[in-house]
């Protein structure tokens, strides 16, 4: 199957044919992936949706026991089952935050860097290294301790500063394709900068930053949990995963599920991001070697 | 004649930092002078790595001379406000060497010869198809993109886009070395024809003294940076001056097996 | 001719099944013979299948081609059968290779001495070192190499393209082999540097007495050196013959084309023959003659796009075409040359 076959058929077909192409393992991986996020969206279309109810009379109800609460409840009584659709939405979607503005910054910082080179290629990565050298966790801490921690926080101190992986790439795509003979005619002409990164340069790295960005949703949402483990992150009652399991950590021995069901989502959502992941990587490897033939 | 193009003498260096001590400063293009008359072919041949391309880069704007001018129809493109120098520099296009990175891959074909014309403000679908045309191709090829053509044709296209801005000048930077030789006919045709119609001069760059002295109406000889020598076309080719000039007129071997040394005679 | 036949392929098709098991042949059908001693320049333009040809001689297709029918015979011995082991010991001793691009053939982080060395090892394995340094010196000597001993020492990438071109000749003629197979061995370079290697490739020829199969799509380069010519298009052999008929005397409509479209000082000004169009496609074969839709032949028939011509003996034995009007041909070929 060529390109032109896939752009040419309708979005359905395209689907399916984009499917066919997957090897087992990647199909595995977005099942996975698919199957957490269906939990975590229709769970609280549920009657069975209370994530904040409280019964202290049904505490620590194990999971499959009870059909009202397919996964338990936990020891306030709270249905685990909306708990970890809930909290996945929050992780999940803090995820989804810090990893498309990494993208985006380090896509605008590696862009102007690679292409106009020179001092600003200097400052702009000189800056990136500095962000590099600085160790997250520290830097978070000690702001939590300043003005208390809140999830906005670490959202916020991720977000400026795990950017420089991308920037890098983006920078390394720019600095090639500038001085391609295609980037050269709109140069020649008197083009801005914009018109010749937007048209010309941007495309190319944007599929970059979306394959870097599939292969960075695992770290990013075990290095969100961990903060939420902390205390770094999110703040109850509002549940994440990372939060439900240090919940749950008080009552291992009596309730194990509680931190055992979060960790499998973890788990789930980290694997299959990365089978997912590898198919990019494994086509870059491709094409890069079909061309150094 | 009038010179539409002249390059006076002309130096460029690239300096580049060796090891941790000393630098090495390449003198790449190193006191040209050339002038382009109206209307005509000036032919500049050279072996690889005498400085064709970044006479053409400087020529351009791409480099910074260190010294020397460029003056595009009388106009001193030195020390000329940006605004001026992008008027000038739309009379003067370039047709590169390699036909498969000078189209944007990602591009349809009709918006890879529509971008000058939308840069100058001068877009017009129809001008598009009409350039399409006037290098033999056919309006339905427009939404294709360059994987799907073959060298000859990328080549017609980037021909095409060179056109886009009615130039006076086309510089053409090898624009058949990477050809087969039966498209190599073909896009030499298209270019004496465009000539011809469009009463264009041709700056005609390449290392293949053949293709020159079929196209050139004068010849300047390029190496290490420097002309050796410059001439009409019929002087350089049958009575060189400078040796080197010779020496590179005896390395073409002649498509006649009965010239070779040894053969028998024709039958 | 009186000089033996060194190799001889017969119907050799390369190529392999597409997703609906059908045969896509890339080489189709393709045969020639080298006699001892001799030049055979097969010629075509990019994608004809001349490298995929003497590939598939040497046992080193590309993975996923496979040859589909044909007989390789080197001095008799069938190549196509031999057991990889015996082909390897052949290749590099009585078969040597230079390609286009030389780094295909060196090495980077070694030596360009010590890579030589190895080539006169191989197959001599018990070679006193000092007199396999100073074989090493001979061989860049015979390729015009400067201050060899100093210059063996050396690391590829100190060497000029035109300098490891020189290397890897001295490489192919370690074991004086009887069969050179140079693929564009100049296309890369200079002319002047072309001429250069030419020169080198034709002085290690005459030491060592070797044939040479010679792939190129530069006319000016056949017309010096070549005994016998192969036009090849569209995976086939169009036409068949010594140099001095092929040039003179052209029996396809191809070749006549081909060097109708030559550049040359007598047509300085005017416009050359351009053949119309581009090759088609592997897949995309007409059912008749290949060349139908880029012919333009006066004489051509219906017949041309139904019935695929067969290379067939067109003004004697040794010149052959696979054209349905050959006997129609010359006129067309001062015509186009004019
Ligand atoms: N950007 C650059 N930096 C350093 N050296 C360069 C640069 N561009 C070209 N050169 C050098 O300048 C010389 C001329 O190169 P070029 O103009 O590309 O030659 P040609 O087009 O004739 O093959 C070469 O030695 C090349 O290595
Ligand atoms: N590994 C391969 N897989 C599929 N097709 C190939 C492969 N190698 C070459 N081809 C195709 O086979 C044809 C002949 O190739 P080649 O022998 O390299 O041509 P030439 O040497 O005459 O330029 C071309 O159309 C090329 O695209
Ligand atoms: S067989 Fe017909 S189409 Fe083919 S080359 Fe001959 S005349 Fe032309
Ligand atoms: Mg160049
Ligand atoms: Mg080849």
């Amino acid at each position: 199957m060529t390109d032109t076959d896939l752009v040419r058929k309708p979005p359905a077909a395209r689907v399916v044919a984009a499917a066919a192409g997957l090897t087992p393992l990647e199909r595995t991986g977005v099942a996975l992936v698919t199957a957490v996020v269906l939990f975590c969206v229709v769970t609280p279309f549920l009657p069975l949706y209370a994530p904040y109810a409280q019964d202290l009379s049904r505490a620590f109800v194990p999971p499959l026991t009870d059909a009202a609460h397919p996964l338990g409840t936990d020891m306030l009584g709270r249905d685990l089952a909306s708990r970890l659709a809930l909290g996945g939405l929050v992780s999940l979607g803090i995820v989804l935050l810090v990893v498309v503005v990494n993208a985006i910054i380090g896509m605008v910082v590696g862009l102007l860097a690679g292409y106009h080179g020179g001092r600003l290629d200097n400052v702009l990565m000189g800056w990136a290294d500095v962000q590099l050298a600085m160790p997250v966790i520290l830097v978070l801490i000690a702001l939590s301790a300043a003005v208390g921690p809140s999830v906005w926080l670490m959202v916020v101190t991720l977000a400026a500063t795990y950017w420089v992986g991308y920037a890098r790439v983006a920078r390394g795509t720019a600095m090639t394709l500038r001085d391609r003979d295609f980037v050269l005619v709109p140069r020649i002409q008197g083009a801005s900068a914009t018109w010749t990164i937007s048209r010309h340069i941007a495309p190319g790295v944007a599929v970059q930053m979306l394959i870097l960005a599939s292969s960075d949703i695992g770290a990013v949402l075990l290095l969100t949990s961990s903060f939420d483990y902390l205390g770094l992150g999110v703040q109850p009652p509002v549940p994440s995963w990372g939060l439900l399991i240090s919940e749950g950590q008080k009552y291992i021995r009596q309730a194990p599920y509680l931190s055992v069901v979060p960790g499998i989502a973890i788990f789930l959502v980290v694997i299959g991001t990365n089978l997912i992941s590898q198919r990019f990587t494994a086509e870059r490897d491709l094409r890069s070697a079909r061309r150094r033939k | 004649m009038s010179a539409v193009l002249e390059i006076d003498d002309l130096h460029v260096r690239f300096t580049s930092r060796r090891g941790l001590r000393g630098r090495s400063v390449v003198h790449a293009v190193d006191g040209v002078s050339l002038t382009l008359g109206r209307g005509e072919t000036l032919g500049l041949v050279g072996e690889s790595g005498c400085g064709k391309s970044t006479l053409v880069r400087t020529v351009f704007g791409l480099n910074t001379p260190a010294s020397g001018s460029v003056s595009i129809l009388g106009q001193r493109m030195q020390g000329l406000a940006p605004a001026a120098r992008r008027k000038v520099l739309s009379s003067v296009q370039l047709v590169f060497q390699d036909p498969y990175s000078s189209l944007d891959p990602r591009m349809r074909v009709h918006d890879i010869v529509a971008e000058p014309l939308r840069i100058a403000g001068r877009y017009a679908p129809e001008r598009v198809v009409e350039l399409l045309a006037e290098v033999g191709l056919d309006a339905d090829v427009q939404q294709r993109r360059p994987a799907q053509f073959s060298g000859g044709q990328r080549q017609r296209i980037g021909i095409a886009r060179a056109l886009a801005l009615r130039p006076e000048i086309l510089v053409l930077d090898e624009p058949v070395s990477a050809l087969d030789v039966s498209v190599q006919a073909q896009v030499v045709n298209l270019l004496m024809d465009l000539q011809e119609r469009l009463g264009l001069s041709y700056l005609f760059i390449a290392h293949d003294l053949a293709v020159v002295r079929h196209l050139s109406d004068r010849v300047a000889v390029m190496r290490q940076g420097r002309i050796v020598e410059t001439g009409d076309r019929d002087q350089i080719f049958d009575a060189p001056r400078h040796p080197y000039t010779a020496s590179l007129l005896a390395s073409i071997p002649h498509p006649d097996p009965y010239l070779r040394p040894g053969a028998p005679p024709r039958p | 001719m009186t000089t033996p036949v060194l190799l001889r392929v017969d119907d050799l098709s390369v190529g392999y099944r597409d997703a609906d098991g059908a045969e896509v042949r890339l080489v189709d059908g393709v045969g020639f013979t080298v006699h001892e001693g001799r030049v055979l320049c097969l010629v075509g333009e990019s994608g004809s299948g001349k490298s995929l040809t003497m590939a598939a001689v040497l046992g080193l297709l590309p993975e996923g081609l496979e040859v589909l029918s044909g007989t390789v015979r080197f001095r008799g011995q069938d190549l196509l059968t031999l057991p990889e082991r015996e082909l390897r010991a052949l290749r590099g001793n009585e078969l040597a290779m230079v390609f286009q691009d030389p780094m295909t053939a060196l090495n980077p982080v070694k030596r360009v001495g010590a890579q030589i060395a190895r080539a006169v090892r191989a197959h001599h394995p018990r070679t006193p070192r000092a007199q396999v340094l100073a074989r090493v010196e001979e061989l860049l000597t015979e390729v015009g190499v400067p201050d060899p001993a100093e210059r063996a020492r050396s690391y590829p990438h100190q060497w000029s393209g035109g300098m490891r071109q020189r290397a890897v000749i001295a490489m192919a003629m370690a074991n004086r082999p009887a069969l050179l197979i140079a693929d564009e061995p100049t296309t890369a370079l200079d002319v002047t540097i072309q001429a250069q290697i030419m020169d080198v490739l034709a002085d290690a020829r005459a030491t060592s007495g070797a044939a040479m199969v010679l792939i190129t799509h530069d006319l000016g380069l056949v017309a010096q050196v070549a005994d016998e010519i192969c036009i090849m298009y569209a995976g086939r052999i169009v036409e068949r013959g010594t140099v001095w008929t092929v040039f003179d005397e052209a029996r396809h409509p191809y070749t006549a084309g081909l060097l109708g479209s030559l550049l040359s000082a007598e047509r300085a000004g005017s416009r050359a023959y351009a053949i119309p169009g581009s090759p088609p496609a592997p897949t995309r074969r007409p059912p008749g003659c290949a060349f139908a839709t880029r012919c333009e032949l006066p004489a051509r028939s219906e017949l041309c796009g139904t019935t695929r011509p067969e290379l067939r003996p067109a003004a004697d034995v040794t010149h052959e075409s696979a054209c349905h009007h050959a006997d129609r041909t010359l006129e067309f070929a001062r015509a186009v040359t004019a």
